[in-house]
């Protein structure tokens, strides 16, 4: 490694630059995205503790026959408050933890592409969690399971606000999740240090990338489920109700679509913290990375191809059920890789084993027994006498305990050192693991023996006499030794920040770019920003590996302002010097206000709910108002070549983000126009009630189309410089976008079609009302770009926000099409 | 920017282009490899699904027959179609892969010395031989999953009503 020779007052003007303000203001302000990272994990690990509590309180009134410690209904609000905060507000955070804090360092960054958006996802993360609790004062919990099956969930049969907690702070917790995986993929791609190739990527990069992206395309689904029975239980509509065209199984398409490929969300990022962690302890790389690596996204791919598996006892045809069981065998491969790599690596290295290491190799058992236990439930007949008994709760706990915490514990002891500076207590950690370990095993491994002797889940107590009692009681004392394990994780925490041996920056002898700086590293990251060479930067001299040697101090120093490098998706050439916004109160406002929104929801404060939306609008606008200190600003000659400072057009990251958002938008549509395909095909009633009329439809599709011509009209004129041409079509497109909404709110007046009438009806309106409500915010993206035209912020090189608006509104015109045929054209070519 | 000249550079060689042989294989023949075998089975289980579940329960009506009579040559159309198309991913893969397997070979340092073909899934070096061999990797694998298609389509009984 090389020495460092850059001058003090360097290192001092780039302290200035990127450090928060210290006190209450720079707590509530900061971007920085290593503080973002320990509150992610810190929130996270706190809704652990709680979820965990609420599982011991189920465990103690399972432990004989007959007990009465809770009643049935709180027993109803306890499992599905436990799954709700595992799942949503544990299992997916902590990782987004882990990445917040480690991409930039790993990847030879200064801060994510958005730190702003960053912080955004953390304070909704944040409220999401609040929002779901004060469900406790209120005597409202969630009370129908982490999946939330209708009917159980309809209005008619759970009256009170507790289902619709659950389906705001879910959609609450999407608008997190959303926005923190656009980031995670545009800084991917955007922000690598030059060098840093695909190739190079530690796993944990290409399992939280494939989480990210599987997100982009899952969480829809979620979203649009939730849409709809939030709408059903408050509107009455009918998109659920078998009575009126609906059908619950709708719920359980939609809800798999999502959950299958969550269940992948949530374990790949910490498999990937396992083959980054394991070969530093092993003293060799991981073997097979190019396997491992293909291996994470191929089982994301696979993962959103097996959600039927979920839905074998449903009454499905069989060939049906049959293509989902062999794609869930054959998931079985890729999952391996991990396996057979992690074990090989062990095999062929030198291993030793500190705490960490303890919680790694204990991983990869429980992986065996929670994956071999999946490939059982894949074959349909073996999963029809499993289905809803305990067998099925083992191996999930098997797969989310085994497979998330495990290695996020591991994951917490080898990276605390460079969190904090120090390392935790080995004897502590040794104890924290068997204790986890053996309290695990003796927890779930019986459940699997319940089940099959046909103990079924989400009961609050049984009968004796059948033989369940002996294992319930096991399991009971596996609990409080699993609990007890995680107090002393909790007491190693706390006592090693402060008074753990000082770690040194490399204290595991690590291979990657986060062990090259300071532990704790400095606000900045780097004082220059490395060149890569290698995907061991660390371990080059050793392996005699890499194309030339890892410049760990470059001349690309950075110092102007918050300034990081652009590098191409690839290779990660250099491509344009970024400069980064500072600390902003802005995310946290608008997270406030969602929130708000939510609870206008709730308690059907519509006044309240719009006003928030309203102010929510009024916050992005100001957000994305340009500011001096991220403007362009010219050329810069560095070691790498000229680089323009302030990057615009395929150089910047406005624009992998607004194909991120588009992406994810476009699935939002792609499952409620499934939703309309899945119950016209199924209704049992006449579909449509009512043929739509074409002539309007007709008429609005011309203006939505000529919309988007002005709109490519005015971006091209301004890539030729020409302003006035520039205003005119964004004027115009804008013009016909209101029409466009006019005419909507016209043939709404005229149709006879009522949302409430049939689910053919709660669909024509969703799907259609929320492409309008997509049209509008299109139209205040075309309206401020208009407004900041006229004040002359754009040029032949710098009109990117004109380029996103385009985008955007191409897209709402290429969704309207398909909206278009599937409401109007197909009830036509039906009659 | 103040301060870039005390700044000074690791030692060794400086890093060359991560990606030499970028010239020999077009970016887009990668990313059809990689892309064309996911996408194929992602047609072919949803096409499949959505025929096999209307057949068999049309209007929430369990049938013991199909109500399409070419419904099993239709599905097995289908999958064949899916599977041609893997295969054809997976042999341009296998293409980019040969044209590729050379960089950064000689950077690949101790893992290569001693087993050269180790090193290539080792180290990773050269991002185009990476995503040559990760586009080899990803259309076998779904190669394999289409496969399986075709295999329930002759195996097991399209529908049974209860």
């Amino acid at each position: 490694m090389a020495t460092l020779a850059i001058d003090s007052a360097a290192v001092e003007q780039l302290r200035q630059t990127w450090e928060t303000t210290p006190g209450w203001r720079g707590v509530l302000s900061t971007v920085d995205h290593k503080r973002i990272g320990i509150r992610y994990l810190v929130t996270s690990i706190a809704f652990l503790i709680i979820g965990g509590i609420e599982a011991l309180v189920m465990r103690a009134q399972l432990t004989t026959s007959g007990e009465h410690l809770v009643s049935a209904n709180a027993y109803d609000q306890l499992f599905s408050l436990h799954g709700v905060t595992m799942i949503f507000l544990y299992a997916a955070p902590v990782l987004s933890g882990f990445s917040n804090y480690l991409w930039p360092l790993m990847l030879g960054s200064r801060d994510m592409a958005y730190p702003r958006l960053n912080a955004l996802s953390y304070w909704l993360f944040l409220a999401a969690g609040i929002f779901l609790y004060t469900s406790i004062p209120l005597g409202a919990v969630p009370n129908a399971g982490w999946f939330d099956y209708v009917p159980y969930a309809a209005r008619a049969y759970n009256p009170g606000l507790n289902i619709d907690f659950y389906a705001l702070t879910l959609l609450l917790l999407a608008v997190s999740t959303t926005v923190g995986s656009v980031n995670f993929i545009t800084t991917l791609f955007k922000t690598r240090a030059p060098g840093m190739s695909l190739n190079r990527l530690p796993i944990i990069v290409w399992g939280t990338l494939t989480a990210s992206v599987s997100n982009l395309f899952a969480l829809p689904a979620l979203s649009a489920a939730l849409v709809m029975l939030f709408l059903d239980r408050r509107y009455g509509t009918h998109f659920f109700d078998a009575s009126a065209g609906g059908h619950p199984l709708l719920w359980q398409h939609l809800f798999w679509m999502f959950g299958h490929p969550w269940v992948y969300i949530i374990v790949l990022p910490a498999m990937g913290i396992v083959s980054d962690a394991l070969p530093t302890f092993c003293r060799r790389p991981l073997v097979g990375y190019t396997f491992v690596a293909m291996s994470t996204v191929a089982t994301a791919v696979l993962g959103f191809g097996v959600w039927l598996h979920h839905m074998f006892a449903t009454g499905i045809a069989p060939l049906a059920l049959a293509f989902f069981g062999g794609a869930s065998l054959v998931i079985a491969i890729p999952s391996a890789v991990g396996v057979f790599a992690w074990i090989a690596t062990i095999w062929n290295g030198r291993p030793w084993y500190p705490a960490a290491m303890k919680f790694l190799v204990g991983f990869i058992l429980l992986f065996v027994i929670g994956g071999v236990s999946g490939v059982m439930t894949a074959a349909v007949p073996f999963d029809w006498q499993l289905t809803d008994s305990y067998f099925i709760v083992a191996h999930l706990h098997y797969v989310l305990v085994g497979i998330n915490v495990f290695p996020v514990i591991a994951g917490v002891y080898y990276w605390f050192p460079k969190f904090t500076g120090r390392l935790m207590n080995e004897r502590l950690g040794s104890w924290n693991f068997w204790l986890m370990f053996v309290g695990m095993n003796v927890l779930f491994f019986p459940m699997h023996i319940v089940g099959l002797l046909g103990m079924p889940r989400r009961v609050y107590t049984y009968p004796s006499g059948l033989g369940w009692d002996i294992y319930n009681l096991i399991e009971t004392v596996g609990a409080f030794i699993f609990a007890a394990g995680i107090l002393l994780f909790a007491i190693n925490v706390w006592r090693s920040r402060t008074r753990g041996k000082a770690a040194g920056a490399n204290p595991w002898n690590g291979a990657t770019l986060e062990w090259s700086v300071p532990s704790p590293p400095p606000s900045y990251n780097f004082e220059t920003i490395p060149i890569v060479a290698s995907r061991h930067p660390l371990w080059e001299e050793r392996l005699d590996e890499g194309s030339g040697r890892t410049v760990f101090h470059s001349e690309l120093l950075l110092d102007e302002k918050r300034e990081t490098l652009a590098t191409s998706p690839l290779d990660a050439d250099p491509a344009a010097i970024m400069r980064m916004p500072a600390d902003s109160y802005l995310p946290l406002i608008l997270a406030t206000l969602l929130g708000a929104a939510a609870f206008g929801f709730l308690f059907s404060l519509l006044w309240l709910a719009g006003a928030a939306l309203a102010a929510s609008t009024a916050t992005v606008i100001v957000w994305l108002w340009p500011q001096a200190e991220t403007a362009p600003d010219g050329m810069q000659h560095t070691e790498l070549g000229e680089l323009p400072v302030g990057a615009s057009g395929t150089r910047s990251v406005g624009r992998w983000g607004m194909l991120a958002v588009v992406a994810t938008e476009g699935a939002f549509f792609a499952y409620l126009l499934f939703s309309y395909f899945y119950l016209s095909s199924i209704a049992t009633n006449p579909w449509p009630s009512t043929t739509p009329t074409l002539a309007l439809p007709l008429a609005n599709t011309a203006i939505l189309i000529a919309s988007s011509i002005f709109a490519i009209w005015a971006e091209r004129s301004i890539a030729r410089g020409n302003t006035s041409s520039l205003r005119a079509g964004l004027a115009i497109s804008i013009l016909l976008g209101f029409t466009f909404l006019g005419l909507q709110a016209l043939e709404y007046s005229r149709e006879s079609i009522s949302a409430t009438y049939d689910a053919y009806g709660s669909l024509f309106y969703t799907i259609t009302g929320f492409h309008g409500a997509h049209v509008f915010v299109g139209l205040i993206m075309l309206t401020v770009v208009l407004v900041r035209a006229f004040r002359g912020h754009f040029s032949a090189a710098n009109h990117d926000a004109v380029t996103n608006a385009t985008i955007y509104w191409h897209f709402v015109d290429i969704v309207w099409l398909a909206v278009f045929s599937a409401l109007y054209i197909t009830p036509h070519l039906r009659a | 920017m103040s301060g870039i000249g005390h700044a000074s550079r690791g030692a060794g060689p400086r890093p060359t282009h991560p990606a030499p042989s970028r010239t020999r294989v077009h970016v887009a023949s990668l990313w059809i490899a990689l892309g064309v075998a996911p996408a194929a089975w992602g047609v072919q289980t949803i096409a499949n699904l959505s025929l096999s579940s209307h057949a068999c329960y049309p209007r929430l009506v369990p049938l013991d027959v199909p109500m399409i009579s070419s419904l099993g040559a239709t599905l097995f159309a289908i999958s064949v179609g899916a599977v041609l198309a893997s295969a054809f991913a997976t042999v341009l893969a296998v293409r980019n892969w040969r044209a590729s397997r050379e960089e950064h070979q000689q950077h690949s340092g101790a893992a290569s010395a001693s087993s050269p073909q180790a090193a290539l899934a080792e180290t990773g070096e050269g991002r185009t031989r990476f995503m040559a061999f990760a586009g080899v990797l990803a259309s076998s694998t779904f190669l394999l999953a289409c496969s399986v298609q075709i295999a329930t389509i002759i195996l097991v009984t399209p529908c049974a009503a209860p």
